[in-house]
């Protein structure tokens, strides 16, 4: 069998082969495996690894403080001083 | 005060739950609730900010404003001691009075100060950059951070009045703690901005204006480009009224000073500085002990000061005449005090040649 005239020019051949590859890159990115690459995490302690660390549920806590109406009711810090001179 | 915003509840830190970091219990019972919890859970900055902040917290130690090594070796110099822990008294005056400008993490991240009122500065959200008002003036509201803000003295600063904040000068380490650098009396030892780094074309070396020019080193910026800064004279320590510790207080006077450079090193090698009188006097300790500053006269207390209310034009650098026959602005005996260490006397300067 004999191969396409194109292919007699290897610059041809070579623009080809890319435009092929980078076709089959673009099909796989975004039809086969959509998504973004993996993520890259900060190294901690020396390694890399994802961030660890469960939810503990806080639901009571979070009932509370995130309403106005409770937290307005709190006398906590109203004795302290507004601001105060360090001298700093 | 203690409101917490949902964008933090939905926040990564947020996610982890109140109380990973806090402790407490998940109960409706406020008071059972609350038992055992935490309020300050960045008191062990290592523990609860270090696993996912080693980068950070692995330095925090050596960090100043963790350590306050600038205020108690400031507090060492004038005694017989080489350490605090090694007299009780000195240690009993830090951990009452000076402790209370330490910070971790959430001081500047997440609350205002402990002096400052204390609560949250943006509902329990975690500022990557601290607020310059409510974090950094909490505790240098008396001088450079008030200054800077046009809240002492007579001007704030043109970087301020630009937009500028503490950080877009001071760099991460001056924050955060550099354990490469070995802090042996205050901060003068970090990576401290300076005027040439954005003003390349004001350095005495290529500067093309005369003014820059013909003073060269010899001056450091502020002589020219400062306004009068907040003084404190006559400091002394006492019982709080409401028997709650030790508190200090002195006598405050907004003033400009020009002297001899008290602490000349290659980096300010200027002559002549703006210097600030710092509290203290021999016997400002007594209410603690007798005779706690013995090496009282081997410091000055007028010091170097980088006063932070730059202006471009100044009283004393309207003209020639505004500074070199301006006797008012150079240090003399009638500023001295009483309680003032002997050692002052040193920085008097010679008045500036006369015009010609």
């Amino acid at each position: 069998m004999s191969k396409p005239k194109i292919f007699n020019n290897w610059i041809s051949s070579l623009v080809i082969v890319g435009v092929i590859g980078i076709a089959a890159l673009g099909i796989y990115q975004f039809g086969i495996a959509p998504g973004l690459p993996e993520e890259d995490y900060t190294a901690v302690g020396g390694e890399d690894k994802p961030f660890e660390f469960e939810t503990v549920d806080s639901s009571s806590c979070i009932a509370c403080h995130t309403n106005e109406a409770i937290i307005a009711a709190s006398t906590k810090g109203q004795d302290e001083p507004a601001a105060e001179d360090t001298g700093g | 005060m203690f409101l917490v915003s949902q964008e933090f509840v939905e926040s990564t830190h947020g996610g982890l739950g109140c109380i990973a970091c806090h402790g407490g219990e998940n109960v409706p019972d406020q008071a059972a609730a609350h038992a055992g919890m935490d309020s300050y859970p960045s008191r062990d900055f290592e523990a609860n900010c270090g696993a996912c902040h080693a980068n950070v917290t692995g330095d925090y130690a050596t960090s100043i404003h963790y350590n306050l090594h600038g205020m108690a070796n400031g507090l060492i110099e004038f005694t017989d001691v080489s350490s605090l822990s090694d007299s009780p008294h000195h240690e009993e005056v830090f951990d009452n009075d000076c402790y209370k400008c330490h910070a971790t993490c959430g001081d500047c991240h997440v609350s205002r100060a402990k002096n400052f009122s204390e609560g949250l500065v943006d509902q329990h959200n975690f500022l990557g950059t601290p607020s310059m008002e409510e974090n950094c003036y909490a505790c240098h509201n008396a001088r450079n951070a008030g200054e800077y803000m046009g809240l002492v003295g007579f001007g704030g600063d043109v970087h301020y009045e630009k937009g500028m904040t503490c950080m877009d000068c001071h760099p991460k380490s001056n924050f955060h703690g550099d354990s490469s650098i070995e802090v042996s009396y205050n901060m003068w030892e970090e990576d401290l901005p300076s005027c040439l780094d954005c003003h390349e074309d004001k350095d005495p070396e290529v500067a093309t204006d005369v003014e820059h020019k013909v003073h060269g080193d010899s001056l450091s910026c502020q002589v020219c480009h400062a306004q009068a800064n907040n003084n404190c004279f006559e400091c002394h320590l006492d019982e709080k009224a409401d028997g709650s510790g030790l508190g200090s207080s002195s006598e405050k006077k907004i003033m400009f000073r020009v002297g001899y450079n008290p602490l000349v090193s290659e980096e300010r090698p200027y002559k002549y500085v703006t210097l600030r009188h710092v509290p203290g006097q021999e016997n400002m300790l007594e209410v603690v002990g007798d005779n706690l500053m013995p090496k009282y006269n081997t410091k000055t207390n007028w010091k170097y000061s980088p006063t932070h209310n730059i202006q471009k034009s100044t009283f004393q650098n309207e003209s020639c005449e505004s500074c070199h026959e301006n006797t008012k602005i150079w240090l003399s005996e009638k500023d001295f005090r009483e309680t003032d260490s002997t050692l002052n006397e040193t920085l008097i300067p010679d008045l500036p040649p006369p015009l010609q």
